[in-house]
């Protein structure tokens, strides 16, 4: 398994035309169904409004891969950029200008 | 000073000077990869901002292309031709190096499948279909460079906390520890010093009486 998405379900149907076969929409009873599935994918897409609900019960963590955060229909939240900016803060003690 | 008893001799002293020697080879060390650490991270954040705003304004318009395929052949049949779309090639993984830290780089062929071996029927799926599914491609290309990119600053990240810890350790307990110790030991020595003179002025007074 190398390329894996939960999202909502718009952006789940665009990636699987564009040949994503591990796709799973995110529902509020499925979410760790989906996440225990794909622990092991090399890329896991998700949008960044679902990262927040999965973070909120802690799921993010279990993945082995890298989690891509991408904005949804209704555009960017910010959330991806804000992540590698608190990254950064933590790291070297500097933010990230917007 | 804790409660290590220090043993006042020469060799003991010898040994503390060659640990601080070592001690601050070691922190200078540190700290040159902490700074080249944190000039690499800067670079790659650059990149990951400037890629990430690419995948954005891809992904917008792959959106929009997306409700123009499903408005002209409808909501149904564009998810069956979703489901039978063919797969994707293999993700190759491998690892690069930097400053003796691992990070993974993702081998992407790149993927352009053509329309005729999309595996969805030829006859009943519109042009609009066929933009969208590319360019959902293109954006899919795009977020493998951003998986990789990302990944690459989380472990940068890591090492610098890491780096950073071990060089305050060394700054602010190793070495100023060493020091009081070697302090002391030179005084005890010196002190020792002092106290055989002293004897032997007595034994030799003793000794012309």
């Amino acid at each position: 398994m190398d390329i894996a998405i939960i999202a909502d379900e718009d952006t789940v149907l665009g990636f699987k035309l564009a040949g994503v076969k591990n796709a799973t929409v995110y529902k509020e009873d499925n979410a760790k169904e989906a996440v225990n599935e794909y622990k092991n994918a090399k890329i896991v897409i998700v949008t960044e409004k679902v990262a927040a609900k999965l973070k909120e019960q802690e799921l993010l963590d279990n993945m082995h891969g890298v989690v891509a955060e991408i904005p949804d229909k209704s555009g960017s939240t910010g959330a991806a950029l804000e992540n590698i900016s608190t990254m950064l803060e933590e790291a070297i003690g500097v933010k990230l200008k917007s | 000073m804790g409660k290590k008893t220090i043993i006042a001799t020469r060799m003991a002293l010898l040994n503390t000077k060659k640990k601080i020697k070592l001690a601050k080879k070691g922190h200078k060390l540190l700290k040159e990869k902490r700074d080249a650490l944190i000039s690499e991270l800067f670079s790659i954040v650059d990149g990951l901002k400037k890629i990430r705003a690419q995948a954005e304004d891809e992904l917008a318009v792959a959106y929009k292309s997306l409700i123009y395929a499903q408005a002209v052949s409808g909501i149904g049949e564009v998810r069956r031709a979703a489901d039978v779309v063919s797969g994707l090639p293999d993700l190759g993984m491998k690892q690069k190096t930097i400053m003796g830290l691992k990070v993974p780089v993702f081998e992407w062929s790149g993927k352009e499948t053509k329309v005729s071996e999309k595996g969805y029927s030829l006859v009943s799926s519109s042009i609009e279909l066929d933009e969208a599914a590319k360019k959902f491609e293109t954006v899919l290309n795009t977020l493998i460079q951003i998986a990789e990119q990302e990944a690459t600053v989380k472990a940068v990240a890591e090492d610098i906390k890491k780096t950073k810890r071990k060089v305050n350790a060394l700054e602010q307990i190793l070495i100023p520890r060493l020091d009081e110790e070697k302090t002391y030991t030179t005084m005890r020595l010196e002190e020792m010093e002092r106290e055989t003179f002293g004897k032997l002025k007595i034994i030799k007074a003793n000794i012309a009486e």
